[in-house]
């Protein structure tokens, strides 16, 4: 079993690792961006004799993890007057709430992008509002990119600004129009929390989970996978209201999606969530093709490279086969190859 | 006590197979795989008196150097960079492996080795006096350093002035220094114990050529230095030796605007910075002859000792 996965699971184990093991724990959590979540889990078990080289790489990535969640904070310092101009909630998603909201599970977690949502209505505001305050789309935008974005998408084409390290991504749903799986994002903004201190809301504990396995499941980036996967395991572990987060994947017709997460997260971490009935029913079913390639696709070393390989291109497929309806897949699939050319 | 003997080509090249050919450079720990053998020659050839350590020693990185793949790499031969399973840069001429490797293990500690200050900047040691000399591309920084180096001051490192927040001291990082091709006949006849190695054509930097570290810098790479002078050379054409005294404040946002990571080690990069000026003279130097420019440092240092 991957050393990553053990410690991940259960970071006491970091002590009973092989010099070997550790070499690879290492290696493989700056791969898959987890060196700084491995980092606070083992200083919160209390894990001693950490090899130097170990140590002083998290110390590296906690530097700029620190310097990271700095610039976030500063980020979304200056988008404070974005709600109240455009007179509409503006929720922030997966880091950016983490961060701004002080959940546990940014802790040793790094962001690329700044994610906002905000409802379809208030979209030409608060765009006209992000354009006047010098944010602006990438210039290499071409016509039917921009079309691609308008007509299908469920974000603006990415933002960026020049006194900025982040993309700010812009969203009115949190899946594609055209996916399969797309669903009214209204019943999102009704449940949303207010972030304290902040005129910012985050999505309620059960969406912001389900938003988690949304974007497991229909992302067609297999690299974030595990850092997904662990951040999805530390909400469910300290989440108790498994009755809430059923309703909830039933209302938004998740429920397969969530199964199929758990059902990784399972294969991957161990027992602590089996036990429970999150999604009842589940244990009698077999194992299904989805998070079993997910989980292949997910662990560095885990299984052979070209397996490997594979299972991300069948994901790739599928997230593309859910994305859009197959003759728009085509045209789409079309103009991306012809573009290149 | 007898030195360990370092390992045959034949022994490295079987390490290195296996990804078992471990080393320390300068802090760092690096694990290497490759099956290249032109590229481990080359390697050998600039660090072959380092001793390889246990192949089960944690490290700070990985790396494979290997042939590239695909249709691209039929076509024509490749050298391919991985560090942890990433690749920072397209594959290079597969005869350019030594080059990729050396710039590939730079930006693997520029990204991620944060707990230290990252200084842009060369420095050398003589009598337990650190310099660092950092200047943008094109100053003639490398070939100053080389210079002095040949007139034996210690390598440090010509790319990074590694800063410990700890104690304010610079820890070497013996590397290769890629040198520009025009600046090797002048150090040839400057500094004729030095080591160079191949000559590689238009690669990103030009026509380069590596000066290789020193085997007392090497054996000596877990010594730190204490930093006493910072001098920001310039190499002009035609120009006069001008070495002058440089206010704390132009040197502190010359340093920080230059550095790898000045804003991202936050407040402790602020206080060891502010140290560090405090401990050393600098300088700016501005000179027409790279011989004249060593006299006048030489000139400095026996001052100091005086």
């Amino acid at each position: 079993m991957s050393p990553l996965l053990q410690v991940l699971a259960d970071p006491k184990r970091a002590e009973a690792l092989e010099p070997r093991a550790w070499d690879a724990l290492i290696g493989d959590a700056r791969r898959t961006r987890l060196l700084g979540r491995l980092s606070f889990l083992l200083e919160d078990a209390g894990v001693k004799n950490i090899p130097a080289a170990a140590a002083e790489s998290m110390a590296g990535t906690r530097a700029y993890l620190d310097h990271l969640h700095v610039t976030a904070r500063r980020e979304l310092a200056s988008l404070e007057r974005l709600p109240g101009a455009i007179g509409a909630p503006v929720v922030l998603l997966k880091g950016a709430a983490y961060l701004a909201a002080g959940l546990p599970v940014a802790r040793g977690r790094g962001l690329n992008d700044i994610d906002i949502l905000v409802p379809e209505a208030a979209l030409p505001a608060c765009e006209g509002w992000l354009k006047a305050a010098g944010w602006h789309f990438d210039g290499q935008l071409s016509a039917y990119d921009e079309h691609y974005y308008r007509t299908w998408a469920h974000e603006l084409p990415p933002m960026r600004h020049p006194e900025s390290h982040f993309e700010l991504d812009v969203h009115h749903a949190l899946v594609q129009r055209t996916n399969r799986l797309a669903f009214d994002p209204a019943p999102l903004f009704d449940a949303a929390v207010p972030i304290p201190g902040t005129p910012f809301h985050r999505l309620c504990d059960e969406d912001m989970i389900l938003h988690v396995v949304a974007h497991l499941l229909v992302s067609d980036e297999p690299r974030g996978g595990l850092r997904d996967l662990d951040d999805l395991y530390r909400m469910l572990t300290i989440f108790d209201a498994e009755e809430r987060l059923r309703e909830r994947a039933t209302a938004l017709g998740l429920v397969l999606q969530l199964k199929h997460s758990i059902s990784v997260l399972v294969s991957l971490f161990g027992g602590t969530l089996d036990a429970r009935d999150i999604v009842p029913g589940m244990r009698q079913t077999s194992p299904s093709l989805v998070p079993t390639l997910l989980a292949w696709s997910a662990v560095p070393g885990g299984r052979p490279h070209h397996l490997q390989r594979l299972a991300e291109r069948l994901l790739f497929l599928r997230a593309h086969w859910l994305r859009m309806p197959f003759d728009t897949l085509i045209c789409h699939s079309a103009r991306k190859l012809t573009a290149q050319y | 006590m007898k030195e360990p003997a370092p390992p045959s080509s034949g022994e490295l090249r079987q390490l290195a197979r296996s990804g078992d050919l471990v080393f320390r450079t300068g802090p760092f720990l690096v694990r290497l795989q490759s099956r290249l053998d032109s590229f481990l020659d080359t390697w050998q050839r600039a660090y072959g008196s380092l001793e390889p350590l246990p192949a089960d020693t944690v490290c700070h990185y990985r790396i494979a150097v290997t042939r590239g793949r695909g249709v691209a790499g039929l076509l024509r031969r490749q050298a391919l960079f991985r560090a942890d399973g990433m690749t920072p840069f397209d594959p290079y001429p597969f005869s350019h492996a030594f080059p990729m490797y050396e710039w590939g293990l730079n930006w693997c500690i520029a990204m991620s080795a944060h707990n230290y200050l990252l200084l842009h900047s060369a420095v050398v040691e003589k009598a337990g006096r650190a310099l660092l000399l950092p200047a943008r591309p094109g100053s003639g920084k490398s070939t100053l350093c080389a210079a002095l180096v040949g007139r034996g001051w210690r390598l440090l490192s010509d790319e990074f002035g590694i800063l410990r927040h700890e104690d304010g001291l610079l820890l070497p990082l013996p590397r290769a220094a890629p040198l520009k091709n025009e600046s090797i006949d002048l150090l040839a006849r400057v500094a004729p114990a030095l080591t160079f190695g191949p000559r590689y054509d238009r690669t990103r930097k030009g026509d380069v050529v590596h000066l290789f570290p020193p085997a007392d810098s090497l054996r000596r790479q877990e010594e730190p230095a204490r930093p006493r002078w910072i001098i920001f050379p310039r190499y002009r054409q035609g120009a006069r030796l001008e070495l002058t005294p440089e206010a704390p404040l132009v040197t502190f946002n010359r340093l920080i605007n230059n550095a790898f990571n000045y804003r991202v080690t936050g407040e402790a990069g602020f206080t060891s910075t502010c140290r560090l000026l405090r401990n050393v003279d600098s300088f700016r130097l501005e000179h027409g002859n790279v011989e004249e420019a060593v006299d006048s440092i030489e000139a400095l240092l026996e001052d100091d000792l005086r």
